[in-house]
């Protein structure tokens, strides 16, 4: 019966040894060890397996002639992707079971709810892109082309999945909490730490009383927030002021209570948030206040989305410029604080900012947009100096009326022949410290019309750059709590950096745990 | 998503060219989108000899939202509404995982039949039945797999071409009681409802007190 059998394989290996042999030959050494089939046994569990082969009787120690075909046709088998009974297409790993599938299928699991690995249901965390998977997969599919899927299907995954991209599987849920018939509105309600053994692992010094078990020492709302509580500035219910999972935003100090909404409760490092409503550059064409920001001059908002879409730089990576040069400054966020720009931009009540010099750390979404549309227009003057402009927008010029011109706004014949954009010309600076460094002073006094604050600043231009806001860390950083993909900001072609990736995946588990958002970053795979 | 098409239509092929499952997936229209699955109730089970039919839609999310499944064939199990044939069965609610299948799903119901849950009821009054007395219960799904899934008589009575559909055996009662209480002169219909309703069967029967059948007769 062995017999038949081996011969029953060389005829059929013989049939396949045409164009291609040789080349498997070369890169597919050698055949399954005895441990790996035993192993395989025991854990194909390939719900779409039907045609089971009956080559599971070789005996490799004998040395038969491999047949290719069916190897190949067993890997393909194996690799095939769970969600979609393919040939697994981008691969992507779940840690910690290992389980793989298409990263466009993992996404799409994610979108619809998945908490979980979509194979095993374990708790799973992260995912990220397999190079040995995709590795096999395009050895598979150059020697067989027949196994690449169809070109609509694979247009349809990458629109939903970004090569090479990472992402989080978000934890389930907690079961929300039976609602209080017998609540009374008037009188305030226990916040989330303040029953004993809350799940958070830290207890309100002073919980408030529930009306429904003591009204003589319920909390009346008349008398404002509860001791030691406060309201978050997103959702707007009652927090613990000294609980550890409350931040406070250090700019219109206001508190969030990092529990209500993942990723929007809660006041971040300034460089790691995001400003509100402000996601790509298609918000920033919808703003009203974008305009406002040119003298409502459309033709030169237009030049400049023209210019971070053809360069790919998000309103993200515009904040971070602008707060690094902020930082940079003498006066750091002291003009912005004295302009009142974050005073009540929340429907409930912040503290009180006692001191305009205080360190500013943390910051919330909306104060972020403030601090983007306050610096957007002088970021953009200190980004053309840069020279990647289009020459023939460059040059022209200067409107003589400057930047208070009041044809620009509805006359644009005379928006598009002059430029609006005014650059000043500064005495005393350094020429070789320009472009990137965000000390470079120019477009300060230009400042004048809309921040009186910030011209009576000294310039220093002798203040080193901070190294961990330069240009280049900002670039290749990655983005946490992007709500949709955010597309990565990659001036430079990224291909084979595998020291980035690893640096990026690094980066990236440091976040902040809990964000259920998808994360992308990086076209690095293939 | 093509992929979902190509995917739901590989699952209908691999059902078809499976022979050992006894699992059948089959298109009730044109669409590959809403088929009939069948399988035959399991072996050592009042369901043994019937079969039964599924109703399945595949929606526009699948594989990544859970198939939708009900009965076509009339059951009587705890975990399964006797009206409407709707299932009540984790994998097609938040245990579902995108790699099950169709025929894996089909799978699980006709292992639901053998095990039925009820602690997690999806017929309240059937889960009830099926706690109070093992044996009367079995006895009414075996009817009900005979008159409604083609199953095999029970008591080698189903020869005539038209069985007669027992009400009394279909709702799970004893001939006795009902009679008894339609000798008070209530409709039979009547009787038989209140009867199911209150559960009337194997040890609740002496628990029940009569006069409380009649006060609720007379409502």
């Amino acid at each position: 019966m062995a017999e038949e059998h081996t011969q029953a394989l060389a005829e059929s290996s013989e049939v396949f040894m045409g164009a291609t042999s040789d080349q498997i030959a070369s890169t597919l050494k050698r055949g399954p060890s005895p441990s790996f089939e035993d192993m395989e046994r025991d854990s194909t569990r390939k719900r779409f397996k039907d045609d089971v082969e009956a080559d599971t009787s070789i005996n490799i120690h004998e040395h038969p002639p491999i047949n290719y075909q069916n190897l190949a046709d067993d890997l393909a088998q194996e690799l095939q992707c769970g969600c979609c009974a393919e040939l697994v297409y981008r691969p992507v790993v779940v840690s910690p079971c290992q389980h793989f599938f298409c990263g466009s299928c993992c996404v799409l699991w994610i979108r619809n709810g998945g908490t979980n690995c979509p194979a095993c249901r374990g708790a799973s965390s992260y995912v990220t892109p397999s190079r040995p998977l995709q590795s096999i997969v395009d050895l598979l599919t150059r020697t067989d082309p027949s196994r690449i899927r169809a070109e609509r299907e694979r247009i349809q995954a990458d629109e939903v999945y970004k090569a090479g991209s990472s992402m989080r599987i978000p934890t389930p849920r907690e079961p929300s909490p039976e609602p209080n018939l017998n609540q009374n509105a008037d009188y305030a309600q226990p916040c989330p730490h303040c029953a004993a053994g809350n799940p958070y692992g830290w207890r309100c010094p002073q919980p408030i009383v529930d009306f429904s078990v003591d009204p003589e020492l319920a909390w009346h709302l008349d008398d404002g927030a509860p001791p030691g509580h406060a309201y978050c500035g997103n959702c707007e219910n009652l927090l613990a002021l000294r609980a550890p999972l409350t931040s406070k935003c250090d700019f219109c100090q206001v508190s969030f209570c990092g529990i209500g909404v993942q990723g929007r409760c809660i006041a971040v490092p300034l460089g790691s948030q995001h400003p509100h409503n402000m996601s790509d550059v298609g918000d920033l064409i919808q703003s009203a206040e974008v305009y406002e920001c040119f003298e409502s001059n459309s033709h030169e908002v237009d030049i400049m989305l023209d210019y971070l879409s053809s360069r790919h730089l998000t309103p993200k990576y515009i904040y971070r410029e602008i707060v690094s040069h902020v930082q940079s400054q003498h006066s750091n966020f002291r003009p912005l604080i004295e302009l009142d720009l974050f005073v009540d931009i929340h429907s409930v009540a912040g503290g009180v900012d006692e001191n305009p010099d205080a360190p500013r750390n943390r910051i919330c979404r909306l104060c972020a947009t403030e601090v983007l549309l306050w610096g957007l227009k002088e970021w953009w003057i200190r980004e053309r100096q840069k020279g990647f402009l289009d020459p023939v927008i460059a040059s022209r010029p200067d409107c003589p009326d400057g930047s208070s011109c009041t044809r620009q706004k509805d006359d644009l014949g005379h928006a598009k022949e002059f430029n609006h954009i005014i650059t000043p010309r500064l005495h005393g600076i350094n020429p070789n410290q320009t472009d990137t460094t965000p000390s470079n002073v120019a477009g300060s006094s230009s400042r004048a019309p809309e921040t009186p604050g910030a011209i009576a600043v000294p310039l220093d231009t002798s203040i080193a750059v901070p190294a961990p806001n330069s240009e280049h860390t900002v670039t290749a950083s990655f983005d946490p709590g992007s709500d949709v993909q955010t597309n990565a900001v990659e001036p430079e072609p990224s291909h084979n950096s595998s020291t980035r990736i690893a640096a990026l995946l690094n980066e990236s588990t440091s976040w902040a745990p809990g964000q259920g958002s998808i994360l992308m970053e990086g076209d690095v795979m293939v | 998503m093509d992929a979902r098409l190509r995917r739901v239509n590989k699952e209908i092929t691999d059902c078809k060219n499976d022979k050992s499952s006894n699992i059948r997936i089959d298109l009730i229209d044109s669409s590959p989108f809403h088929l009939k699955g069948s399988f035959p109730g399991p072996q050592d089970t009042p369901y043994e000899g019937g079969h039964f039919e599924v109703d399945i839609v595949i929606p526009d999310s699948y594989p990544f939202q859970p198939v939708k499944m009900k009965f076509i064939t009339k059951v009587y199990h705890p975990n399964v509404s006797s009206a409407s044939g709707a299932i009540c069965l984790d994998i097609l609610k938040d245990a579902w995982s995108p790699v099950l299948t169709l025929k894996s799903t089909l799978i699980s119901l006709q292992s639901l039949l053998c095990s039925p849950e009820p602690n997690d009821p999806q017929d309240a009054e059937v889960a009830k039945h099926y706690t109070t007395s093992k044996r009367s219960f079995d006895e009414t799904a075996r009817y009900w797999t005979q008159i409604y899934a083609g199953g095999p008589g029970s008591r080698g009575k189903v020869e005539s071409k038209e069985p007669a559909r027992d009400e009394i055996a279909i709702a799970g009662l004893e001939k006795a009681h009902v009679d008894q209480f339609e000798a008070l002169g209530f409709e039979r219909s009547k009787v038989i409802d209140v009867l199911r309703r209150l559960n009337y069967r194997g040890a609740n029967v002496a628990k029940i007190a009569e006069d409380k059948i009649v006060e609720e007769l007379l409502k």
